[in-house]
């Protein structure tokens, strides 16, 4: 003969129990999505119930934002790289396209000023062309 | 603005303080002297295998010619043609002095003609100079 307890019978009382368990849940979700950190209590009924915030300002001029504080949001706003501005690629092809343009007309100018080309030796000279540029 | 323009006038100025130089040509026209006591004809002409072309004065250059090519040996006549000589000179003195050898390397014992030419050196591009080489020795072909 076993000493151990008989298994307990499942009654009708016990599944009200959980049933009811297990709709208060699922009710009771939607709710405490709701009532989430950010949203805004409801101005009527906090103007009339809470007490008043000594601490803020009555003069609105004071909560409004000051140059300043634009430019303390521009500086913590995170710049696009320096290679993404088109003024930057602007700024550098010119500065190539001056830099070779000033090599080749130093280069032509120091060539003309030395002579430019010489002459190409005459056919019937059979080669005998001496001298500057030869 | 008016950085701009006094950076554009020294570059203007030191362009200037360069200056240009031109090429001018001398074309010597060398021909061998077969007159009665020079080269004997075609004959001994023909044995000039190198001449070798001095320039002094106003600009200076030491060139050769030969054997077997630019011309020599001639084969006929006593015309050997142009030697064209570039220069930036355009003043003062230019003296040609031509030597004929009859031998493949300019060996002094070997030297049978000579001639020299003196122009004077002008803002002419082209200059024709007319050169005539005589017989000086006898050389190393008896």
């Amino acid at each position: 003969m076993s000493t151990l307890a008989p298994p307990r019978q499942w009654t009708l009382s016990a599944a009200v129990a959980i049933a009811l368990t297990v709709t208060m849940t699922v009710i009771s979700l939607p709710r405490v999505a709701h009532a989430d950190l950010g949203d805004e209590p409801s101005s009527k009924s906090s103007d009339k119930s809470q007490v008043e915030d000594n601490d803020k300002p009555k003069d609105q001029s004071l909560l409004e934002k000051k140059p300043a504080d634009a430019a303390v949001q521009q500086q913590a706003a995170p710049s696009a790289p320096f290679y993404e501005n088109w003024k930057f690629w602007a700024i550098a092809g010119v500065v190539l396209a001056g830099v070779v343009a000033l090599g080749f007309g130093v280069y032509y100018t120091s060539h003309a000023a030395n002579g430019g080309d010489v002459r190409p030796c005459a056919m019937d000279f059979q080669g005998r062309c001496f001298g500057e540029g030869h | 603005m008016r950085r701009v323009l006094l950076a554009m006038v020294l570059a203007s100025a030191s362009l200037g303080a360069v200056g240009c130089s031109e090429f001018h040509y001398y074309d010597i026209d060398v021909t061998f002297d077969t007159s009665s006591g020079q080269f004997a004809g075609i004959n001994e002409v023909s044995t000039v295998q190198v001449m070798r072309m001095l320039v002094s004065g106003a600009d200076n250059a030491d060139f050769q010619i030969g054997p077997n090519a630019n011309g020599l040996p001639l084969v006929t006549g006593a015309h050997l043609g142009v030697f064209e000589f570039s220069t930036f000179a355009d003043s003062g003195q230019l003296t040609f002095t031509a030597m004929a050898f009859d031998d493949a390397t300019s060996n002094p014992a070997c030297l049978t003609g000579q001639g020299m030419k003196t122009v004077e050196a002008s803002s002419t591009i082209t200059n024709t100079v007319m050169l005539t080489v005589n017989k000086t020795a006898v050389g190393c072909v008896p």
